[in-house]
């Protein structure tokens, strides 16, 4: 059996957007709100005109971000692994009211299935690409500390802070576990034997990292911690903050446009 | 819409109760087991020719309680912003749909896990993993028909099928797990974080 986990468990990738394109300098804080919004409304979309809309304009602002092709195609496959679940489900989806477009053995293909099936991943690619192109050009502790400029509530960032910094280790920790196991000649798999190994895994990560949340606290008390984990993060809106949001405000004015005329 | 909406609501409900139980002493602690079960939410069993990934969420529940719903958050949260799993807008009824049944079966179980008894504590173990994938499933299912009962059928019905295998990987996990953590640091499943005191 495949041991596909090695590919799928890989590390954070933080730092691929991370240059000095025009959308690294933007003000983290405006980012956050332009992103959530953009989310929204994109969601929010009915119609696959302001959807080709919304995918042209995340294609235009992940050319501007400079992402790397490579890193940039690994993550899109992913998510359109997810939409061609879709592809094989909706168009067939529509039984009674469609229009019958082919039928495949008993099944029927509707075009209000094929519709809704482009829709959504339109819809989802745009929103990745957007997201990517406007958060994931800043890197995730300045991120944490622009929402708690926001006024996210302060456990949440300190929470999000350090789980971002210890999943790092504990997963340094979850390699050598798994090296460990591979040598003794563990193949996962359905077994009652390969089930046992996996939970015993998932203890024994559980049991270190429970030891190490005991060293880390004390660690950390011992050099002043009070409840805080402060950031060096420094936000001052700037013109280049205000072009941003006017031209993210342009684009929500093109894809309501798009949505408007269908 | 009124789904993401209604989840987003029970979700801050959730995740208040949760950082209730959070204070400045356990806080690094909930935030390096956040991490652990985020990692081991990457590993994947092999179910025939697919794989699926290990959640969890009736341990967490076990062992957390309440703090499952900020757990559950952040680890979508860090999910949609570097590896575009998810996303922004479905984070309130994703984080509803896992850490909801957790909360929930970790309070009907965490002490029968606990029985000195065999079967008492093999069955309730089990029926912690198994129960909240099964109750995870079907809350997806509902999400789906109530946001159209005609375009996602098929969607919705697909994925409460799919997961019945998982629902037992879940189930047998979480008793080998709580068997495990048992024999080699009992006080792990005993409120660990002093999250009720």
């Amino acid at each position: 059996m495949a041991e596909s986990e090695n590919t799928a468990s890989a590390p954070f990738q933080e730092g691929a957007g991370q240059n000095s394109s025009i959308l690294a300098r933007v003000d983290a804080r405006v980012k956050i709100v332009c992103a959530v919004l953009w989310s929204l409304m994109v969601s929010w979309l009915h119609g696959t005109g302001g959807a080709w809309v919304a995918l042209a304009a995340a294609v235009a602002l992940i050319a501007l971000a400079r992402w790397p092709r490579r890193n940039l195609i690994n993550r899109l496959l992913t998510v359109n692994i997810f939409f061609m679940f879709m592809w094989l489900m909706l168009p067939f989806s529509f039984s009674s009211p469609g229009h019958v477009v082919a039928t495949i053995g008993p099944l029927k293909v509707t075009r209000e299935g094929l519709d809704l099936a482009t829709l959504l991943t339109l819809k989802g690619n745009a929103i990745v690409l957007a997201v990517l192109a406007i958060l994931g050009t800043s890197p995730l502790y300045v991120l944490a500390a622009a929402g708690r400029r926001l006024r996210f509530p302060e456990k949440l960032v300190g929470l999000f802070l350090l789980t971002v910094r210890y999943y790092q280790v504990i997963f340094k920790e979850y390699q050598r576990l798994r090296k460990a196991m591979r040598a003794r000649g563990f193949k996962l798999g359905l077994s009652r034997n390969s089930l046992r190994g996996v939970s015993n895994l998932v203890g024994s990560l559980l049991v270190r990292s429970f030891d190490r949340a005991e060293r880390v606290h004390r660690a950390m008390v011992s050099r002043g911690y009070m409840g805080i984990i402060w950031v060096r993060a420094e936000f001052r809106l700037k013109g280049i903050d205000l072009a941003f949001t006017l031209v993210m405000l342009a684009l929500f004015v093109l894809v309501g446009g798009g949505e408007w005329k269908r | 819409m009124p789904v993401l909406v209604a989840g987003g609501v029970a979700t801050v409900a959730g995740v208040g109760m949760g950082l209730r139980k959070i204070n400045n002493d356990n806080l690094p602690k909930v935030a390096v087991m956040t991490a652990a079960f985020f990692t081991a939410s990457f590993i994947h069993v092999n179910v025939g020719p697919s794989t699926v990934h290990l959640m969890l969420n009736g341990l967490i529940g076990l062992m957390m309680g309440w703090v499952a719903f900020p757990i559950v958050l952040i680890g979508l949260l860090i999910q949609a912003l570097l590896f575009q799993y998810g996303g922004l807008t479905t984070l309130g009824v994703n984080t509803l749909n896992v850490a909801g049944p957790a909360v929930l079966f970790g309070f009907i179980f965490h002490k029968s896990i606990y029985s000195v008894k065999f079967w008492p504590s093999t069955l309730s173990s089990f029926a912690t993993g198994f129960l909240a994938i099964a109750l995870t499933a079907f809350m997806v299912f509902v999400a789906l028909i109530l946001t159209d009962p005609v375009k996602y059928k098929v969607s919705a019905y697909t994925i409460l099928v799919s997961h019945v295998p998982v629902m037992f990987i879940e189930g047998f996990v979480a008793l080998l797990c709580v068997r495990f953590l048992r024999k080699v640091k009992p006080e792990l499943l005993k409120d660990p974080l002093g999250f009720k005191g």
